[in-house]
């Protein structure tokens, strides 16, 4: 009874020292929630201190890890072989792949800015087919009726005129470009105002013909639709005059007809017939009454070339 | 009377080995942290301090004095920059839960301790999370600390069977010394 009296005793003082160590815990935490810069600058001043101390401890169990990576990877290097080489053989599929699209993107980026007339929608197609011979400069595109395209509509890119749709499938049609030696295009030059003809001859050149004998054409000048017969729009670039022999004249046409890859059809918008275009209106302008020798009535171009 | 200077020297003072237990247990919080660098302990280090604690008040009390463990914890804030006090507190409480625990669990299997010593984890994390509840009014990522639990507790009979190895080969060492001294 006595011992245990005596044992007793002696664990107070310790008791109380628990307790006094477990309120001091506590305290410490209130301290701490209160923020203070002194327990800061004390809490960084000792991690600081003994900083070299841990990285002295870390550096054996980073070498550990370092060594369990490097078995690691000694053991799944067959397989990594063989995931790089999969891998390898995709992004050389994305390389093409992006070839194709960086490619289509630049043909694209040439309709993009294509000049539509307010009378009219633009639909993008691509050509599938070019001209296989020097016989027949006809292209054939994606889209057809489904699209709204019918016999006569424009085919255009940013640079200019392409040609026109002579046959609409359902799904695909025809552009009977303007090196054809079928295309007529009512044309009129831009500076001089004189009206022609742009005669398809199944070169790379068109002819320029139906001039008034009085036109005397500037080289390099440029040549627009001029809207007569209300097929096409006028103002729609066609090419540059290029001077021939004596009083022949020559177009180059302002579109590269055999790198066309996208073009946009200038389509009627819906519920819209032939007769409706009254884009000719735009363009037309009375010869001056003093100028009146033309056969023809000219066009002022000035809009366009605003 | 004779002054300290002149009495014999104190060969057999638990004092050094008590010191060289508390140097011991802060070398095991710079260890903790270390394996923090592990990816898979990444937030969810096994609680190896907490280990060490729980087994030297099993089995070696008078050798990890409550003030030992109070530094230990208070190391282990002051290098991790944790919230002052809430390491230290757990720490204590658990070293006096395992003191009054020892009698009953110092006869049991491994069984019986693995499974005291889960509660123990569990108090641990719970007696921090309510802390941190009332400090800043929000939980910490419960899924952290629920990994940090288990991987602690899976990992307990690895770490008790390192800390019996290196408690015998202490053992052996200084009853090497000591015979030596006495011979």
């Amino acid at each position: 009874m006595a011992g245990r009296t005596g044992r007793m005793r002696a664990a107070q003082p310790r008791r109380f020292l628990h307790l006094i160590i477990i309120l001091l815990g506590f305290a410490l935490i209130f301290v701490g929630k209160a923020d203070m810069l002194a327990v800061r600058t004390v809490q960084t001043g000792f991690s600081a201190l003994f900083a070299p101390l841990f990285n002295v401890v870390a550096t054996p169990v980073r070498a550990v890890e370092t060594m369990f990576e490097g078995m690691r990877t000694v053991a799944s290097l067959r397989e990594e072989t063989v995931r790089l080489r999969a891998e390898n053989e995709r992004l050389k599929r994305w390389q093409r792949r992006s070839e194709i699209l960086e490619s289509e993107n630049r043909q694209l980026r040439t309709v993009l800015g294509a000049v539509i007339p307010a009378d009219r929608q633009a639909v993008t197609a691509r050509a599938i087919a070019a001209p296989g011979s020097s016989f027949s400069h006809t292209m054939m595109i994606t889209h057809g009726t489904d699209k709204r395209i019918h016999r006569g509509d424009p085919v255009v890119t940013a640079d200019g005129l392409v040609g026109y749709i002579i046959e609409a499938s359902k799904r695909h049609s025809w552009v009977l470009m303007l090196s054809d030696v079928n295309s007529r295009i009512p044309i009129l030059l831009s500076t001089s105002s004189w009206p022609g003809l742009a005669i398809g001859q199944n070169s790379d050149m068109l002819s320029l013909s139906f001039l008034p004998l009085e036109a005397v054409p500037k080289e390099n000048e440029l040549v627009l639709t001029s809207g007569h017969g209300e097929i096409l729009p006028p103002g729609l670039p066609v090419g540059r005059v290029i001077k021939g022999v004596g009083r022949e004249y020559y177009i180059q046409p302002v579109v590269d007809l055999r790198k066309v890859s996208f073009v946009s059809i200038l389509v009627r918008p819906e519920g819209q017939g032939v007769t409706e275009i009254g884009g000719f209106a735009d363009f037309f302008t009375p010869l001056p009454e003093t100028d009146n020798k033309r056969l023809l009535e000219g066009f002022s171009t000035k809009d366009v070339l605003q | 009377m004779t002054s300290p200077l002149e009495r014999p020297a104190e060969l057999s003072s638990p004092i050094p080995i008590q010191i060289l237990l508390a140097l011991f247990g802060c070398f095991l919080v710079l260890a903790e942290g270390a394996f923090a660098q592990w990816k898979v302990f990444f937030v969810a280090g096994p609680l190896l301090v907490l280990a060490y604690v729980f087994y030297m008040n099993l089995f070696f009390s008078n050798q990890l004095s409550i003030i030992a463990v109070f530094l230990i914890g208070l190391f282990s804030e002051l290098m991790f920059f944790e919230m002052l006090g809430m390491n230290a507190t757990a720490l204590v409480l658990v070293a006096l839960i395992t003191r009054w625990r020892s009698p009953v669990l110092i006869h049991s299997d491994f069984l019986e301790i693995w499974s005291a010593f889960s509660l123990i984890v569990l108090f641990f994390s719970s007696f921090k999370m309510v802390i941190y509840f009332i400090a800043y009014l929000s939980l910490p990522a419960i899924s952290d600390i629920f990994l940090q639990v288990g991987m602690t507790i899976l990992l307990f009979p690895i770490f008790y069977v390192l800390l019996v190895s290196a408690a015998s080969a202490g053992q052996f060492i200084l009853r090497t010394k000591m015979d030596s001294r006495i011979r």
